[in-house]
């Protein structure tokens, strides 16, 4: 194993976090009165001679004399993430030397986006969030571009932005307004507004599916949530037209805050199959499923059937743990998903224990736990005595560290992040909320 | 340097709402406010709030007419069963601070502490709250979505 090679961080990495933390306190105080004129000048040395110098040497003297339009936003939002998607592929090149790993071919760059009207409003909105700045915003800023947020989430095209502003506005309602400037988690907020920028400077075309038939070996989940949305998403490998990789299933919903805890499952009657092959150890087999480019499946229970049982960590060690003989290829993400936050490697750890820092690893390595980690399903109790690991290789604040999403003990046994799905599936709750809340739903709305 | 992206408090993770008597409630513009159930008439709600600061409160059918329930200095049994489901959906900690009660926090530690420091009945358009559950219903009503979905990360 050569983990201990992730100790130290790439070259430059410290000093173009930097360059993003002079970008993001511009956003604090705003753009109005805000000192940006020494940050601007310096993002537009950093990218001279690239591909967005011509694009920045306009926008960047702009912003700097007060000429607050969309475009020039929207440019600074491509700088950000640009600096971003350079510490994201030096990040990924590093997790793959650890492996072991080599990265599969990378894919034709996508069309440039299409222009879609509603989302001129979205801009205008974010505009504004950066104008006023984010230490001295006011809720009702929020609250009149909701009705707005309703509509996007008509759109299913436009399903990622709609999920990642209605959190963001909940997240900034609940925040403001803000006491003391320092309160402010920058960093992050600044991610949801950059993020919320590029995908509203136009609607990408969704890629192609394809069908794959194989056998399927679901080996973890990791729930995303918050108060009015749901995600799950299923990490597994697939063997198919004779070789292995390492694919995702994703489902999300839109939900309500009075739906939540366990509950949520409710909402997901078609995963029954993937908790259950979980729950019990058993692989799927897949007739005619549709696979995007980038290996993410789109599920359709209709085409998955309970396969033979098995134990799921021990088909996945030779291919997914530290510089495996049969390494599985990583793909390499598309230009929106490079950020260094969205890396998640797959990984099979066995021969660890579990201490005071997070884990120490058989080659002697430490490694500590990611704060994604769902402690109260994966308790560090069973971290700590199993005998293999299946989790994600995570990025977060300056340093690697690993999320726990399954546990095999020596005889097999699996727990998992999400497992308290197997109870609700096998039996579910005489009072179902999410039933109740539909009825209602439809008796009140389609009056 | 060491900035995190992630959120630094996880996800409420609500308690056994009880949406057949409370479909909807929710702390929202400077109101803990929300929707009842009628304990009769399965036509009716009962449209519902408390005030943040003043701690006054109020609840009238969605036709806006006055809860018969309602005394000028206690709240009715609708507000009641509004503010123990808030608690169940976003702990006490949150609602008494939310509501501004009085004094140190760590006091209201059940439903009886803090309907001991409420304000008065109070009579103010309600009109919002009935079409803010309708929008949460909207919500539903949207479909599943098997596409990945990165933005997800951040939550």
């Amino acid at each position: 194993m050569m983990l201990e090679s992730l100790q130290s961080l790439p070259d430059g990495l410290a000093e173009t976090s930097d360059a993003i933390a002079q970008i993001d306190g511009m956003f604090l105080g705003g753009f109005v009165g805000g000192p940006v004129q020494g940050p601007l000048a310096a993002l537009g040395r950093i990218f001279a001679g690239s591909p967005l110098e011509p694009l920045l040497v306009e926008s960047l003297p702009a912003l700097a004399r007060g000429e607050l339009q969309e475009r020039h936003f929207v440019a600074l939002a491509a700088a950000r993430a640009a600096l971003q998607g350079a510490q994201h592929d030096a990040l990924h090149q590093q997790a793959l030397a650890a492996l072991g790993r080599a990265s599969a071919t990378d894919e034709a760059p996508a069309a440039p986006a299409a222009p879609t009207p509603m989302l001129e409003g979205v801009r205008h909105w974010l505009m504004e969030l950066a104008i006023t700045g984010f230490a001295r915003l006011e809720p009702s800023t929020i609250r009149s571009f909701l009705p707005s947020l309703a509509q996007l989430r008509e759109q299913p095209e436009l399903a990622g932005l709609a999920y990642l502003l209605t959190g963001f506005t909940s997240e900034l309602l609940g925040a403001l307004p803000v006491a003391k400037a320092e309160d402010v988690p920058l960093q992050r907020w600044a991610d949801l507004w950059a993020g919320a920028m590029l995908r509203a400077a136009g609607a990408a075309q969704p890629a192609e599916p394809q069908p794959v038939s194989g056998t399927l070996y679901p080996l973890g989940l990791e729930l995303r949530e918050h108060d009015q949305l749901i995600s799950v998403v299923f990490y597994a490998l697939l063997d198919a037209g004779g070789s292995t990789s390492a694919v995702r299933v994703t489902r999300s919903r839109f939900k309500v805050m009075a739906v939540g805890g366990d509950m949520i499952w409710l909402l997901f009657p078609e995963l029954a199959l993937l908790i259950e092959a979980l729950g019990q150890g058993q692989s799927l087999a897949l007739a005619d499923m549709p696979q995007l480019p980038n290996g993410d499946l789109l599920w359709d229970a209709q085409r998955a059937s309970l396969g033979g049982k098995c134990r799921l960590l021990d088909v996945a060690e030779p291919l997914l743990a530290p510089q495996a003989a049969q390494a599985v290829a990583s793909r390499p993400a598309p230009a929106l998903e490079r950020h260094p936050v969205l890396l998640a490697e797959p990984v099979v750890l066995a021969g660890h224990a579990l201490g005071e820092q997070g884990l120490a690893l058989a080659d002697g390595a430490a490694l500590p736990l990611d704060p994604r980690w769902d402690t109260a399903q994966l308790p560090a109790e069973e971290i700590g005595k199993a005998a293999k690991l299946f989790g994600l290789l995570r990025w977060d604040a300056g340093r690697w560290a690993f999320q726990p999403l399954s546990a095999a003990t020596a005889a097999g046994k699996l727990s998992f992040a999400g497992q308290s799905a197997v109870k609700l599936y096998k039996k579910p709750p005489k009072s179902n909320p999410v039933a109740i809340l539909e009825e209602r739903a439809s008796r009140l709305l389609r009056k | 340097m060491t900035q995190s992206s992630l959120r630094s408090a996880t996800a409420a993770r609500p308690g056994a709402r009880d949406v057949k008597k409370v479909p909807f409630v929710e702390l929202y513009d400077g109101r803990l406010q929300g929707v009842v159930s009628s304990g009769s008439d399965i036509q009716r709600v009962y449209v519902s709030f408390f005030e943040a600061g003043t701690r006054d409160f109020s609840c009238s059918t969605n036709n806006n007419r006055p809860c018969g329930g309602l005394g000028g200095s206690y709240p009715c049994n609708h507000l009641r069963e509004l503010l123990d489901e808030a608690i169940e959906q976003y702990g006490i900690a949150r609602v008494a601070a939310f509501l501004g009660m009085p004094g140190d926090l760590g006091q209201y530690q059940q439903l009886h502490d803090i309907l001991r420091a409420l304000g008065t009945s109070t009579r103010a358009d309600s009109g919002t709250i009935f079409s803010r559950f309708l929008g949460d219903l909207a919500l539903l009503e949207l479909p599943a979505d098997s596409a990945p979905l990165h933005t997800a990360a951040w939550f």
